[in-house]
């Protein structure tokens, strides 16, 4: 029954309508009970999503023992009740306020639940601004204890750590207020109520331990962060007092994990980009070492041009090579390929080299010049290793000798572009065994002839499709280019290689040598 | 590079299918060097091997000295003609055991 239009009551009831909270909304009610009822003890419930109620206001000492329960309801569904003592006769009465009042009040619960999440995004934004200073961090140990601090403020815990991770080993961990000893319980400690965040955060609750030491752990939270290549972090926020971690809590950490696994990631990048510019530094720096320990102009004689190119396949390589013009007007080619790749075969080419210029240059043939480097290098010591080399000695007047250890022997075309092979009985590799001995080819080049020393990396140099370059196609390239001097020869085979390989990464250091005797001198 | 094992008793066969060169060397030796101090004999087989570089060489022929101050024996076994002439080349077909095809497991 509605109240009379205009009537006391009516104002009331309106009245209802138009507080501005809860508390105002509870004061008006309860003058409306007691002007028109008669009634001053009562008590309003609200019923929660389990449908269990629970008292959100009460006056006048509550409603008494066996009180009427009145629903409160919008749109048919009961979400509180107004608790009275039995008044007789008054049925319809206080049924018309609960159908009244069971607007105004749902609608304050609403407000005040928007506002409370509209604090919630506030108190977000906060965080989220608070984070954007840690994230300008880009080294990871600062990031790591920034990262905590953070974290230990947003949730407003007593004690935190974070431990950095790879490959399951901790490599940093930053502590705030918390024993190293309480950290290593807590990282063993097994997990409670666990929620997953999604595939890469995880926020665990673990079961507190209770007491570790003098230390009091009273709620405890782990949180996971994931990061690429098998690295992750953990954080453990700990309370002293025991404390439930309401939702609003776990929004805000919520909200914030991606950013600190950015951030994470963003430092190990960093990290990882630093260490490969460092070792890019020094790759350069043995690059232009090496490039000096090849020769920078190779020696003239009026009757022969000679031209020589070494290419690493990497940075740096154990390929070298070199012309030494010996007191008798003879010259000593020698061209090595020392086995490995990259900077470990750049320092044993190096010793080579010195080894090599160290040799007593009376004395130079081609074979003692091999077992000597041999011996040397045996002595090294270089397990797994070894040297093929060819070394070749050129007299004035064509005459040459060839040694070889474990190397491809080199090539002879004549003017017509026939191509021979230069083969000799070959010893072994260098540094192998101390005691190899090696022998001696003994041959010609004639006015008109070119010489090919080169290494492996020619002939297995790859096309994409794996297809080796092949010791055929290098004999016919380097038959098909009679007249040319030494070192258009050089760059026509180079040319080759490369257009062979298509794009494809070299397969080896490539060295090559190319001597070339003129027509008509002898 | 792939790997596969095949142990029966006193012998262990180890084929080697693609490339054994300085990138993949790392994993072809460790397999090798676990068999170090264990069965008396090592067949190495390269039938579908299509390359080996000088760091592969060099590992085989520390390889063969250590096993045989174990008292243990290598035998690289059906090389293509290439990489046969890879090894006839570097003259560490004098040093190793090399046979063209294997020999029947007994």
């Amino acid at each position: 029954m509605t109240p009379p239009a205009g009537s006391a009551e009516e104002v009331r009831l309106t009245d209802l309508h138009e507080a501005l909270d809860r508390a105002e909304f509870h004061a008006r009610l309860a003058e409306i009970l007691e002007c028109d009822l008669g009634v001053r003890a009562f008590a309003v419930e609200i019923l929660d999503r389990a449908g269990e109620a629970f008292t959100e206001h009460e006056a006048g000492g509550g409603p008494g023992e066996d009180p009427v329960a009145w629903p409160l309801a919008v749109s048919g569904e009961d979400f509180g009740r107004l608790l009275l003592p039995a008044v007789a006769g008054r049925d319809e009465e206080v049924a018309s306020l609960c159908r009244h009042m069971a607007p105004a009040l749902y609608h304050l619960m609403l407000l005040e639940e928007q506002e409370r999440l509209l604090a919630v995004s506030q108190e977000q934004i906060q965080a989220l601004q608070a984070m954007s200073e840690v994230l300008g961090e880009l080294d990871l140990e600062p990031l790591l204890n920034r990262l905590l601090k953070f974290f230990v403020d947003l949730l407003q815990v007593d004690v935190g750590a974070i431990r950095f991770l790879a490959d399951g080993e901790v490599r940093h961990e930053a502590r705030w207020g918390m024993p190293r000893g309480v950290l290593r319980r807590l990282a063993a400690a097994p997990a409670g109520e666990s929620e997953s965040l999604d595939h890469s955060h995880g926020i665990v609750v673990l079961d507190p331990p209770g007491n570790v030491g003098r230390f009091r752990l009273g709620a405890v939270l782990r949180v996971d962060i994931a990061l690429e290549g098998g690295r992750a972090a953990d954080l453990f926020l700990v309370t002293g007092e025991e404390r439930i971690w309401d939702p609003h809590q776990r929004t805000l950490l919520r909200s914030c994990l991606p950013l600190a696994a950015a951030a994470l990631q963003r430092a190990l990048d960093h990290e990882d980009s630093i260490k490969r510019h460092r070792l890019s530094e020094q790759l350069e720096v043995a690059r232009r070492i090496q490039e000096q320990l090849l020769p920078a102009s190779l020696p003239a004689r009026p009757d022969l041009d000679i031209a020589g190119r070494s290419l690493p396949a990497q940075y740096v390589g154990g390929d070298y090579y070199d012309v030494l013009v010996l007191p008798d007007g003879a010259l000593l080619a020698f061209v090595a390929d020392v086995s490995g790749k990259g900077i470990q075969a750049a320092i044993r080419m190096s010793a080579l080299r010195a080894v090599l210029h160290s040799l007593d240059a009376e004395t130079l043939a081609p074979a003692s010049v091999l077992s000597r480097l041999n011996r040397q290098l045996a002595a090294d010591g270089m397990a797994g290793h070894f040297v093929t080399a060819a070394c070749l000695r050129l007299e004035a007047d064509g005459g040459l000798r060839l040694a070889l250890a474990g190397h491809e022997p080199p090539l002879r075309a004549d003017a017509s572009g026939s191509v021979a092979t230069l083969d000799g009985e070959a010893g072994l590799p260098l540094g192998l065994r101390a005691g190899s001995e090696y022998g001696e080819t003994a041959g010609r080049l004639a006015p008109g002839e070119r010489l090919l020393i080169y290494t492996d990396g020619l002939p297995d140099t790859r096309e994409p499709g794996g297809r080796q370059y092949g010791e055929e196609r290098l004999r016919r390239r380097f038959g098909e280019a009679a007249g040319a001097d030494a070192a258009a020869l050089v760059d026509a085979m180079l040319a080759d290689l490369d257009r062979f390989r298509a794009g494809a990464p070299w397969a080896d250091d490539h060295t090559l040598l190319v001597f070339h005797r003129h027509e008509g001198e002898s | 590079m792939q790997i596969s094992c095949l142990e029966d008793q006193d012998l262990v066969t180890i084929a080697v299918e693609g490339e054994l060169e300085v990138y993949s060397l790392p994993e072809f030796s460790r397999l090798a060097e676990s068999y170090l101090g264990g069965p008396a004999r090592l067949v190495l087989d390269m039938e579908r091997l299509e390359y080996i570089d000088s760091s592969g060489l060099g590992f085989l022929v520390t390889l063969h000295e250590r096993l045989q101050r174990q008292s243990q024996s290598l035998r690289v076994v059906n090389l293509q003609p290439h990489v046969a002439r890879v090894f006839r080349i570097t003259r560490l077909d004098q040093i190793l055991d090399i046979c063209a095809v294997a020999e029947p497991a007994l």
